[in-house]
């Protein structure tokens, strides 16, 4: 099943979860079974991408969490996109789990993007389209991703060099 | 362009989503701006600690066969209508997941012919195949050197064997596949959580020599010639853009 994985990795960063990340991949395959027939254009990593998203948010209603914010939301605004320079984050020394760490404590909206971005290579514009976004969004939501994943491995640096 | 200009469009030029105005301006800029050229050289660092393999998570063998399950069951429950392969009409609609997963449990049929649509097709199949059946590789090796030996002796043409690991596309092995009813060489290159089969093979006699760009089933295929008598397959799930950079590189003179 191609592209299962992408699903898989997708729904597992976006609810941290993998029991969630199980039904979420199950879910988004048997629904891109029933209604491929209705699948437009020839993308459809983004299309299956999509169903995948919509089954996320279902799990986060039910759940009672919230989804990642619709373009435009002012709270996400607080990071700055062009923070401290990243220049002097030494990012061999961090383990995997320092990353991971630093990645799951993302925004689910920075979260979401930079999982797409650096770990299933869509453009801007798949990004887009799948996050229902401006691309403006996209490469603000991408910027601050950044920046506070630089910032926050700096941290997580500084506590350890002080142990 | 200044520093403050230039700084917004840092990640969208390591992104490679920058247009070639912007692109130009820029790497004049960062040429003469130590600052900035530490700043893109971060992001990159960055973007690569990010993109390793073992933050890419992948659904456990269990959950594969409860998903196939799941959908032989939906299957057999009538709700898809299987259509037939036609060369009208929204061919890319066709190329959907599901189908690619019915293609992937018939995977015992061969197409009969050997024309360019059916190799693709087979290409497609062979690149599944050794995924799918855990048998990717006969030879592992990073080192063109040990791969490229051999495959003397197992078939009747000498494939070149070229190694991109310096431009993020690592050989990571090699291995005899079946393509057109013949033995051919397959290469295997990892790019990010990708797996990329290029496979070589003797040209047919009456082919043109342009590359030729092909997108099934989700996956992108390139065929191009490498020498006067041999032509290459690269096929993967990967992008369509990061299969182009992994053709010009083949292309490029060594």
């Amino acid at each position: 099943m191609p592209h299962l994985d992408a699903i898989y990795n997708y729904a597992r960063w976006l609810t941290r979860s993998q029991q969630d990340a199980d039904d979420i991949a199950q879910e988004t395959m048997l629904r891109a079974l029933q209604y491929f027939d209705s699948a437009r254009g020839d993308n459809i990593r983004a299309w299956l991408f999509t169903i995948a998203r919509n089954n996320c948010n279902t799990c986060f209603k039910r759940k009672g969490i919230e989804g990642p914010a619709a373009a435009g939301d002012a709270s996400l605004m607080d990071t700055p996109a062009e923070g401290p320079d990243p220049q002097d984050v030494l990012i061999s020394k961090h383990d995997a789990q320092a990353m991971r760490g630093a990645i799951e404590k993302l925004p689910i909206e920075y979260r979401e993007v930079l999982i797409l971005r650096e770990m299933e290579d869509l453009s801007y514009k798949e990004i887009a389209a799948v996050t229902e976004c401006p691309i403006g969004t996209v490469m603000s939501r991408l910027a601050r991703a950044r920046t506070k994943l630089a910032g926050d491995l700096r941290g997580a640096d500084a506590k350890g060099e002080g142990l | 362009m200044n520093c403050n200009e230039a700084q917004p469009l840092l990640g969208a030029y390591v992104d490679g989503e920058l247009e070639l105005s912007s692109t130009l301006a820029l790497e004049t800029h960062a040429r003469a701006c130590e600052p900035c050229r530490a700043r893109i050289d971060s992001l990159r660092t960055l973007s690569h600690a990010v993109q390793r393999q073992e933050h890419y998570y992948t659904a456990s063998a269990a959950t594969k066969l409860r998903i196939q399950a799941a959908l032989r069951a939906q299957e057999s429950r009538g709700r898809l209508r299987i259509f037939p392969r036609s060369t009208y009409g929204l061919v890319p609609a066709l190329a959907g997941a599901a189908a690619m997963a019915l293609f992937v449990w018939t995977m015992g049929w061969r197409p009969m012919g050997h024309g360019v649509a059916t190799l693709s097709d087979e290409v497609i199949a062979d690149h599944v195949r050794s995924l799918m059946a855990n048998h990717l590789m006969d030879v592992a090796s990073t080192d063109r050197h040990t791969v490229k030996p051999w495959f003397a002796g197992k078939l009747d043409f000498a494939p070149p064997v070229k190694d991109f690991a310096a431009d993020g596309f690592p050989l990571i092995g090699g291995r005899i596949d079946y393509l057109g009813g013949r033995p051919v060489a397959a290469l295997i290159y990892q790019r990010r959580a990708h797996m990329i089969n290029v496979f070589i093979m003797p040209k047919p006699v009456s082919d043109g020599s342009a590359v030729s760009v092909l997108q099934e089933e989700g996956y992108s295929l390139y065929r191009w010639p490498v020498s006067a008598d041999l032509e290459a397959w690269a096929v993967s799930d990967a992008g369509p853009a990061e299969l182009e950079q992994l053709v010009k590189l083949w292309q490029r003179p060594d």
